[in-house]
C-alpha cells in the first residue's frame, strides 16, 4: 500500500460522502463529524489499520494529505511492531 | 460581577491597570488573585469547590506524565473525570434525581423522602470542570505537556474572563499563553476593546430588551395565541444568542486586550444553512468538547461491537454514528440543566441532526437561503422547547403554534419591536458571513468605522438595560 493509493481511496470516499470536488492534497476540506468518523471505519476496513483516536485532531486534519499522513503513519509503526 | 456592571467596570480597569504595570511572572500571580476576588465575589463558599478541581487536575496531569504504563495514565484520567462529574452532578443533577425518583416512587403508591441537598449551583461549575477535564484527557493524548507550575495551572483554570460561562478553553490553547510572556499593544487593545463593546451592546442592548417580549409569553402556566409565541420565540432565538455570545464576546475582547486570544465561540449560527453546521458555530468550545471526548470515542466504541462486526461499512458506520449521536445530544442536552426539557432538547437536535444527514442530498441541493431558513426555524423549534417552564408547556406552546395560531395588531407591534431590535445585529452578521470575518467592522474606512462604534455607544447610553439581569448562561 502506497501513500498515493492512500490519497486516491480517501479522496473518492470524501468526494461521494460529502458530494464536493476535491482539486488538491492541500485543499482545506470542511469534513464535519459524520465523514470524519466514516473515514476512520473505512481506513479500518480497506487498510487495516485502527487510527489512534489519540492522534486524531478534528481542526488539524482538514486535508487529504493530514489523513495520508496519519495513515501511512500508522501504518509505519504497525510494521516496525511487526 | 456582572460584566455589565459599573462594579465589574472599576475591578477590571484596576486589573488591566496593574496587568501592563506588572512583568509577566507577576501579572500571572495578580490574574490568579483577580481571578479568584472575581469568582469570591459571587459566593466565597464555592472557591473550595474550583480549587479541588485545580488541584486534582493539575496532580493527575503530573501524574500522567510521570507514568509509563498506559494503564496507569488512564487510571489518572478516571480521576479526573470522577472528581470533577461527581462535583458536577452532586451541585447540579442530585435534587433533580432525588425529586424524580420520590416521583417515580409515588406512581407506585411507595413514599419516600429523599434527603435533598437544596444548594444552589456554584456558578461556572459546568465550565471549569470541563475545563481542567479537558487538560488532563489532552495531556494522556499527548496534545499538551503537563505543567509543573500549580499556579500558572490555577491562572488556567480560574482565568476570569473565562472563567465563569466559557469559552471552555483547551490547555494546548490556553496554557501555552499563560505560561509564555505575552506582548500588548495599542492595536490589540483597541481591537479588544471593540469585540467588548459588540458584546456590551449584544448583551445590554438586544438581548435585556427581548427578554421584554419573551418573558411574560414564557411565564408558567399562561396561554397565548400561536401568533404570540412564534414572536416570543424568535426573539428568544435573538436574546440567548446576543446573551451569551454577548458574554463570550465581553470575555474575549477583554482576553485579546491582555495579549491572550481566546477561541472564537460563536459564528453566525443563524446563518447555517443545515443543523449539523449550526453546531459547528452555536457555543463551539463546548459542541468540540463534546464532539472530542464524548462522541468521537463513543462512535469508536460502538462500532467495534461484534454486534455490528459483520454489517457493511456503511451500515456499520450509520449505526455507531446514530447511537453516538443521540447519546452525546442527549448530555449535551442535560449539560444545560437538570430538567427533562433540557435531555428532550438535546434528543430533538440529535434526531434533526440524523435527518439531515440521512436526507442530505435532498437537503443540500435546496436553495442556499431556503437551507438557512428552515435550519433556523429548527432551531427555533428547540429554543421553544428548552425555553419553556416544563415539557408539557412545551408541547401545548408548540400545539398553539399550528393550532391557534393568529396574527393582528398587538402582533404586528411585537414584531416591530423585535425587527427594531436585531436589525443592526443582522445587519452586520450579512458583512460578517459575506467576508468571512467576524471584526469586518474593523477593515471599513475609518470615518465608517468611527461611526459605527459611535452608533453603538449611543445606542447603549440610551436603550441599554443595566439593571443587572444575570447573564441565561450563568444558571447552567
Amino acid at each position: 500500500m502506497n501513500r498515493s493509493e492512500i490519497v486516491s481511496k480517501l479522496k473518492a470516499l470524501i468526494e461521494e460522502e460529502a458530494q464536493i470536488k476535491i482539486e488538491s492534497e492541500d485543499q482545506e476540506l470542511d469534513i464535519d463529524s459524520f465523514t470524519m468518523m466514516l473515514v476512520i471505519t473505512y481506513v479500518k476496513e480497506e487498510f487495516d489499520i485502527e487510527l489512534d483516536l489519540d492522534k486524531l485532531d478534528f481542526d488539524i486534519f482538514n486535508s487529504l494529505n493530514t489523513f495520508a499522513d496519519l495513515v501511512t503513519e500508522e501504518a509505519s509503526e504497525l510494521s516496525d511492531v511487526a | 460581577m456582572l460584566f455589565h456592571t459599573l462594579q465589574f467596570a472599576v475591578f477590571f480597569a484596576i486589573v488591566f491597570g496593574l496587568y501592563l504595570a506588572l512583568p509577566h511572572k507577576w501579572q500571572n500571580r495578580m490574574l490568579l488573585v483577580a481571578s479568584y476576588v472575581f469568582y469570591g465575589a459571587w459566593d466565597w463558599r464555592y472557591l473550595s469547590l474550583l480549587l479541588i478541581s485545580t488541584l486534582v487536575d493539575f496532580l493527575c496531569g503530573l501524574g500522567i506524565e510521570g507514568s509509563q504504563a498506559r494503564r496507569r495514565k488512564k487510571a489518572y484520567v478516571a480521576v479526573s473525570a470522577i472528581v470533577n462529574l461527581s462535583m458536577l452532578c452532586t451541585f447540579k443533577y442530585f435534587d433533580f434525581f432525588a425529586a424524580n425518583f420520590q416521583e417515580l416512587m409515588g406512581q407506585f403508591g411507595i413514599t419516600v423522602h429523599p434527603y435533598f441537598l437544596n444548594v444552589a449551583l456554584p456558578i461556572g461549575i459546568s465550565f471549569y470542570t470541563f475545563q481542567t477535564m479537558s487538560y488532563t484527557i489532552d495531556v494522556y493524548r499527548g496534545k499538551v505537556e503537563a505543567t509543573c507550575n500549580v499556579l500558572d495551572f490555577g491562572l488556567y483554570v480560574s482565568f476570569f474572563p473565562q472563567l465563569i460561562a466559557g469559552p471552555i478553553e483547551r490547555g494546548s490553547r490556553l496554557l501555552p499563553q499563560v505560561l509564555k510572556p505575552r506582548t500588548v499593544t495599542l492595536d490589540e487593545v483597541l481591537k479588544g476593546a471593540y469585540i467588548a463593546l459588540w458584546g456590551l451592546f449584544l448583551k445590554v442592548v438586544i438581548a435585556d430588551n427581548l427578554a421584554k417580549i419573551v418573558d411574560p409569553v414564557y411565564a408558567p402556566a399562561v396561554d397565548y395565541d400561536g401568533g404570540m409565541v412564534l414572536l416570543a420565540t424568535y426573539a428568544f432565538a435573538y436574546q440567548i444568542y446576543c446573551d451569551f455570545a454577548g458574554y463570550s464576546f465581553m470575555a474575549i475582547g477583554m482576553a485579546q486586550a491582555m495579549g491572550i486570544t481566546l477561541m472564537e465561540n460563536f459564528r453566525r449560527p443563524y446563518f447555517s444553512p443545515n443543523i449539523s453546521d449550526f453546531w459547528r458555530r452555536w457555543h463551539i468550545s463546548l459542541s468540540s468538547w463534546f464532539r472530542d471526548y464524548v462522541f468521537s470515542p463513543f462512535y469508536v466504541y460502538c462500532e467495534k461491537r461484534r454486534l455490528l462486526a459483520r454489517a457493511p461499512l456503511k451500515l456499520r458506520h450509520a449505526i455507531a454514528f446514530f447511537i453516538a449521536l443521540m447519546v452525546t445530544e442527549y448530555l449535551l442536552g442535560l449539560w444545560h440543566g437538570a430538567g427533562w426539557n433540557f435531555g428532550f432538547f438535546g434528543i430533538y437536535h440529535g434526531l434533526m441532526i440524523w435527518a439531515y444527514y440521512y436526507l442530505r442530498r435532498q437537503w443540500d441541493a435546496l436553495n442556499v437561503y431556503l437551507q438557512i431558513f428552515l435550519t433556523f426555524h429548527i432551531a427555533c423549534v428547540g429554543w421553544l422547547i428548552f425555553r419553556a417552564p416544563t415539557l408539557g408547556q412545551a408541547m401545548d406552546m408548540l400545539w398553539d403554534l399550528f393550532g391557534n395560531f393568529s396574527f393582528g395588531t398587538a402582533h404586528l407591534e411585537v414584531a416591530l419591536q423585535l425587527a427594531a431590535l436585531t436589525c443592526i445585529l443582522i445587519t452586520v452578521q450579512v458583512f460578517q458571513e459575506w467576508k468571512k470575518d467576524t471584526l469586518v467592522v474593523l477593515s471599513w474606512p475609518r470615518l465608517v468605522r468611527g461611526g459605527f462604534i459611535a452608533l453603538l455607544v449611543c445606542l447603549i447610553v440610551l436603550y441599554g438595560e443595566f439593571g443587572g439581569r444575570p447573564f441565561i448562561y450563568f444558571q447552567f
